[in-house]
């Protein structure tokens, strides 16, 4: 095994040199191209390195499923002005408790459950922040970033609409509610990345989509979108 | 199911039209990255067994956290903490430190002056009165920080900043070393600024700039001048108070955008070139180096890059430097001295944007220098880090795969 990096910092930054200096033209400009070459770990490998905890493989863990991780999040909490700090939450759990997983193929899943049980607890401590009496000083503030050029004042809207919906539903429901139908998982996937029975899952998105239902028909918006689907069902 | 389909598929459509995306995973992946400094190396195992009781200590350090009352932060002058905090004027030239009870600090610079309006548990309201002050905001759960310049509000959540308030041209400067703030004021609602953005405002007329602050080092000669977004506002020289320095900077710095390295370097020299130096933000005192180097003047490059190693020590920027430096030594063939600051770009800051690009250029160095065995090691954990960088292919090469 060769010397540790900081070992070679130390070997070779400041020592004097020893041979005659090289006429070949410098090698960066030889060879200094852009590489497409993916990278090449499969899952195991990864899971593998992440565990070992190898230089380098806990950032490409993020580059390869942070991603993902933000849709997840996007779905569940709706634009939001946390969702950075949500992000960077994930992956500061999923470092913690990477042992836990013990069969690559559970990498996503697991991640996406550690996902939704971060959003659960900002959603929760912002239920409990609003039954406060002083009530929520940001409140007023945590408005929605909505991007300020092209996107269309319609699609603005309804991302608004659909948030205040959601934000009224119970947490949990809300998350069941998201996953199902915003996400498209199986029922048994929601179930078994709420870490709940597929019962009190199909239970809990039963609620969800009553009560949306309910909050959406008052809107004229929203009740023509849900027209539109059964339209389509049928 | 199908009920709630269109619902769904125009809410996500909606969702994927959200602009922050690239914004948000940069700047989780920095922080993350942070996370992971000391910790992407296998740890001893007797951590193993360790890690359970510092664990239940953690947690019953957190329990007894959350259930204390909380008292508002502590502030106090760095060197004089007898004294009671409330108004701060920095000497001339020097620069007074505050420091909050939660590792928050202000570091006012020269010739500043700042007001603390209030404390709370989750932060303080403090109004920078003139001048440029370097804020640093410890972040946690539950933070609220709101720093006030005339009529401009900057709130904070976690973040490192420069930030630099004029009232007698009305120009503010919010330059970013990381995280997220957000502005209010004329003609500005909640403008997100982030890292390696600098926001330019002015009061009357109300205009702002936003800009990307940095540029791959490959390209120092050009790219910090002229990667730069043209500025809505043309004429910074249109500020009123001629006399004063920081005027006569955006001189340079217009004059720089236009691509005209030696215009802004006489312009900085007029402005007073160590003043300058010793008193703009980080990012300004960077592009102040870059041209320099381009403007054919080495030693006031390197009088620029060394001053921010000196102010900003410790911080990306001073790694940021540290590249330069070597490029600059290379400019005059001192391979051996390119070699010395490369070396110290990576060792300050390893997991840096700029890693890539210093061990790049390190090994290239190195390579030059005719060091073939060392360079040998550096390609190798050039390889071992970044396997798809931009100086991979030449890696290889050196190691002859």
């Amino acid at each position: 095994m060769g010397p540790r990096f900081s070992q070679t910092l130390e070997m070779w930054a400041f020592e004097p040199r020893r041979e005659p200096r090289d006429t070949r033209p410098p090698v960066a400009a030889l060879a200094r191209t852009s590489l497409t070459v993916p990278f090449p770990q499969t899952d195991d490998r990864l899971l593998e390195s992440l565990r070992a905890r190898r230089p380098g493989a806990w950032l490409h863990f993020y580059d390869a499923f942070a991603p993902y991780v933000l849709s997840v999040l996007r779905k569940v909490m709706g634009p939001d002005r946390e969702l950075e700090d949500l992000l960077q939450d994930v992956f500061a759990r999923a470092l913690e408790g990477i042992d836990r997983v013990r069969d690559a193929e559970k990498l996503k899943p697991w991640l996406r459950s550690l996902t939704v049980f971060t959003s659960r607890e900002l959603l929760r401590r912002r239920k409990w922040r609003s039954w406060l009496p002083l009530g929520d000083a940001d409140a007023e503030e945590d408005v929605i970033p909505y991007p300020t050029t092209t996107d269309a004042l319609e699609e603005r809207l309804l991302l608004r609409k659909v948030k205040a919906v959601l934000d009224a539903l119970n947490v949990d429901d809300r998350l069941a509610f998201t996953l199902r139908h915003f996400e498209g998982l199986e029922l048994t996937e929601v179930a078994e990345t709420m870490k709940m029975s597929l019962s009190t899952a199909k239970r809990r998105i039963a609620r969800a989509e009553a009560e949306f239902k309910r909050r959406a028909h008052a809107d004229r918006d929203l009740r023509g979108c849900l027209a539109e689907g059964t339209e389509f069902a049928s | 199911m199908s009920e709630f389909r269109t619902i769904g598929q125009r809410y996500e459509k909606a969702l994927g039209k959200q602009r922050d995306t690239r914004n948000i995973l940069t700047q989780a992946r920095a922080r993350f990255a942070e996370k992971l400094h000391g910790v992407d190396t296998p740890a001893p195992s007797r951590w193993r067994v360790a890690l359970p009781a510092f664990g239940l200590l953690a947690a019953a350090a957190v329990v007894a956290f959350l259930v204390w009352p909380e008292a508002p932060l502590g502030v106090s002058l760095r060197g004089q903490p007898q004294l009671a905090v409330d108004f701060v004027q920095a000497p001339a030239t020097g620069e007074e430190v505050v420091d909050f009870s939660d590792g928050s600090e202000v570091r006012l610079r020269g010739n500043s002056q700042l007001r603390i309006l209030g404390v709370t548990p989750e932060g303080a309201q403090v109004s920078l009165e003139r001048g440029a002050a370097h804020v640093a905001v410890v972040h946690r759960r539950a933070t609220k920080w709101v720093f006030s310049a005339g009529p401009y509000r900057v709130h904070v959540v976690g973040t490192q900043f420069e930030l630099q308030w004029n009232p007698e041209t009305g120009a503010l400067e919010v330059e970013m070393d990381e995280g997220i703030v957000e502005v209010d004021g004329p003609g500005l609602a909640r403008q997100r600024v982030t890292s390696r953005q600098k926001l330019e405002a002015f009061a009357q007329p109300a205009s702002a700039s936003l800009y990307l602050e940095g540029a791959p080092a490959d390209s120092i000669e050009t790219a910090s001048v002229t990667r730069r977004r043209p500025s809505a506002r043309k004429e910074p020289a249109t500020v009123a108070a001629p006399e004063k320095p920081v005027v006569l900077g955006a001189s340079w710095r217009y004059l720089a955008d236009k691509g005209d390295a030696v215009g802004a370097m006489n312009a900085a020299e007029q402005a007073g070139f160590a003043w300058l130096t010793n008193s703009m933000p980080r990012g300004d005192v960077l592009v102040l180096g870059d041209v320099a180097r381009k403007a054919k003047q080495p030693a006031r490059a390197m009088e620029a890059w060394l001053a921010v190693r000196a102010r900003f020590a410790g911080t990306v920027g001073a790694s940021e430097a540290a590249l330069r430096l070597g490029h600059l030594a290379e400019d005059r063939r001192d391979i051996d001295e390119a070699v010395r600051w490369y070396s110290e770009a990576v060792r300050e800051a390893p997991n840096a944007a700029t890693a890539p690009e210093a061990l790049g250029d390190w090994m290239d160095a190195l390579v030059r220098a005719g060091r073939t065995e060392n360079a040998r090691v550096i390609a190798a954990e050039y390889l071992k880090r970044f396997k798809n960088g931009p100086d991979a292919a030449a890696a290889r090469a050196v190691l002859g795969k």
